[in-house]
């Protein structure tokens, strides 16, 4: 058998020159190696999973060049260096906080990039494994809900228009594992958990509020990472806080941004929001609750004892509050954001 | 257990005893341990890998027997950085570039993704920042192109380097 000894870089294997790439941009990998040699400037052709990673521009040349993605990830920076973070990092002892979005929604704006996803051409849906962008097009968005896209798994679409799911007719399965999908109608995260009934991590928002749901008696155990916002007129205490949490029973991240009631204002207690969460969701790690109350719930009196709150729950361990908005955090507050009072468990400070 | 050792065998002859626990950190060969039922006398061959290699593969292992487990293949988002490379690793990855290469062909063949990173890693760093001509220059590779092709190549980079 020949064991010969590799000495020269372009000698490596293919599946080790992909590994190497991945420390470069598309145009990165373009430029430091196409004009090398005739062997590396075949390879990089011939790429069979390439991820396509773009920062704010990009140039259509480079898809003449490149012909064979299967990820396509937009690493967008925009206003106030909101930007995709795309990541998960460790926190709380080695448990994984996944922020693929920046933290609060009503400071990004973004648009969908007709540049981009003119790369995402019918040749491509086949193959097409991960998808991160910071915006979505109706059209492109209806083409992945409508099934188009078979290998799809990793499937962040941030802002888009409302999925229009066809009402009566059988909506084909996804196989997604991760997705995020925000701008739609609460009424239609039932559906969404329908569809794609395998997602490991959701995060879904809207801007009214969640319908209870009709089919009851369904669990979605493969779900361990979800973020849902900003629900209008959510209760705690009517059964939609405690239901809600019993859909996920392996939750491991769980961030709700919730309007209360204005019209029916519940006083809200933070000893059974506790209980519900011990009890519903034994496996969590990492909690966010970002409250905006409403009427007599704005006062400091009937939200209490900040540190008595922190005694309720091992994840409560920061909590927050400025105006109407009430922030219970198990790994710290979020930078840069005002606050009036705040206060943090004391092994934490 | 800790201290149980196997006995392990390069391409060259020679016979390696590693700890189980420190060997385990390459899939491979705990895959090879747990789902082929090998017991502790067998020797396992490592027909891709010389014994000048595998020493360096034990004294990495060795060092990092301790790390806490990487993060899940799924995290498909992650843009790897070429900063990760600890002051050991570092001294560690001080070789000629045919060690470097080899170390690389092992931690892939051995599954080590610790090693198969900082290696890449190192490979990547040796690359970023440089022109056609240094990177080359540093690689030893030689340039086929004839001057059309070259001309070709640079009128389709001016996108890219005018940057």
């Amino acid at each position: 058998m020949d064991y010969s000894i590799i000495s020269r870089l372009e000698d490596l294997p293919v599946e080790i020159l992909m590994e190497i790439f991945v420390y470069f941009t598309a145009s990165e990998i373009y430029l430091s190696f196409s004009q090398l040699n005739n062997r590396l400037n075949l390879i990089l052709k011939s790429l069979p999973n390439l991820v396509l990673i773009i920062r704010q521009h990009l140039d259509p040349s480079i898809l003449s060049f490149f012909y064979s993605f299967n990820k396509i990830l937009v690493k967008f920076y925009g206003w106030r260096m909101m930007r995709c973070k795309c990541q998960s990092h460790s926190i709380n002892g080695g448990n994984r906080l996944y922020e693929i979005y920046p933290t609060l929604n009503n400071e990004w704006f973004p648009r969908y990039s007709v540049e981009i996803e003119n790369i995402i051409r019918p040749d491509i849906y086949s193959r097409l494994q991960s998808l991160v962008l910071p915006a979505t097009s109706p059209k492109l968005t209806q083409l992945i809900f409508r099934g188009e896209f078979p290998c799809l798994r990793i499937c962040h679409l941030g802002k888009c228009k409302s999925i229009i799911f066809p009402l009566l007719m059988t909506i084909q399965q996804l196989n997604f594992r991760q997705l995020t999908i925000r701008e739609q109608n609460g009424h239609e995260l039932e559906r969404i958990l329908l569809v794609c009934s395998s997602l490991v991590y959701l995060d879904f928002s809207c801007d009214n509020i969640i319908p209870p749901f009709i089919l009851i008696n369904r669990y979605f155990p493969s779900m361990k990472y979800l973020r849902l916002g900003r629900i209008k007129n959510f209760f705690f205490h009517n059964g939609q806080f405690d239901f809600l949490l019993s859909l996920f029973p392996n939750l491991l991240q769980f961030y709700l941004i919730a309007d209360q009631c204005r019209e029916n204002v519940e006083t809200i207690q933070f000893l059974e929001i506790a209980h519900y969460l011990r009890h519903r969701c034994p496996l969590l790690k990492i909690l966010v609750l970002r409250i905006y109350m409403q009427g007599h719930m704005r006062s400091s009196y009937y939200i209490g004892s900040f540190k008595k709150i922190i005694e309720m729950h091992s994840l409560f361990n920061y909590i927050e509050k400025c105006d109407s908005r009430l922030m219970i955090s198990s790994h710290g507050f979020i930078q840069h954001h005002v606050y009036t009072r705040r206060y943090a468990r004391s092994s934490f400070k | 257990m800790a201290g149980h050792k196997i006995k392990l065998q390069s391409n060259d002859g020679d016979i390696f005893d590693v700890e189980v626990e420190i060997a385990k950190l390459s899939i491979t060969i705990k895959t090879m341990l747990e789902d082929l039922s090998m017991n502790e006398e067998e020797i396992i061959p490592l027909p891709n890998i010389n014994s000048a290699i595998f020493k360096k593969v034990i004294q990495w292992t060795t060092h990092h027997k301790d790390d806490p487990p990487l993060p899940p293949e799924d995290d498909e988002n992650r843009e790897k950085n070429t900063n990760d490379i600890s002051s050991w690793d570092q001294e560690f990855l001080k070789v000629d570039q045919g060690t470097l290469f080899e170390l690389i062909l092992a931690a892939n063949y051995l599954d080590i993704k610790g090693l198969l990173d900082v290696t890449c890693t190192s490979v990547a760093n040796m690359i970023k920042g440089k022109t056609s001509e240094e990177i080359r220059q540093t690689f030893n590779i030689k340039n086929d192109f004839t001057p059309q092709e070259e001309e070709q190549i640079k009128k389709e980079n001016e996108w890219c380097e005018n940057k």
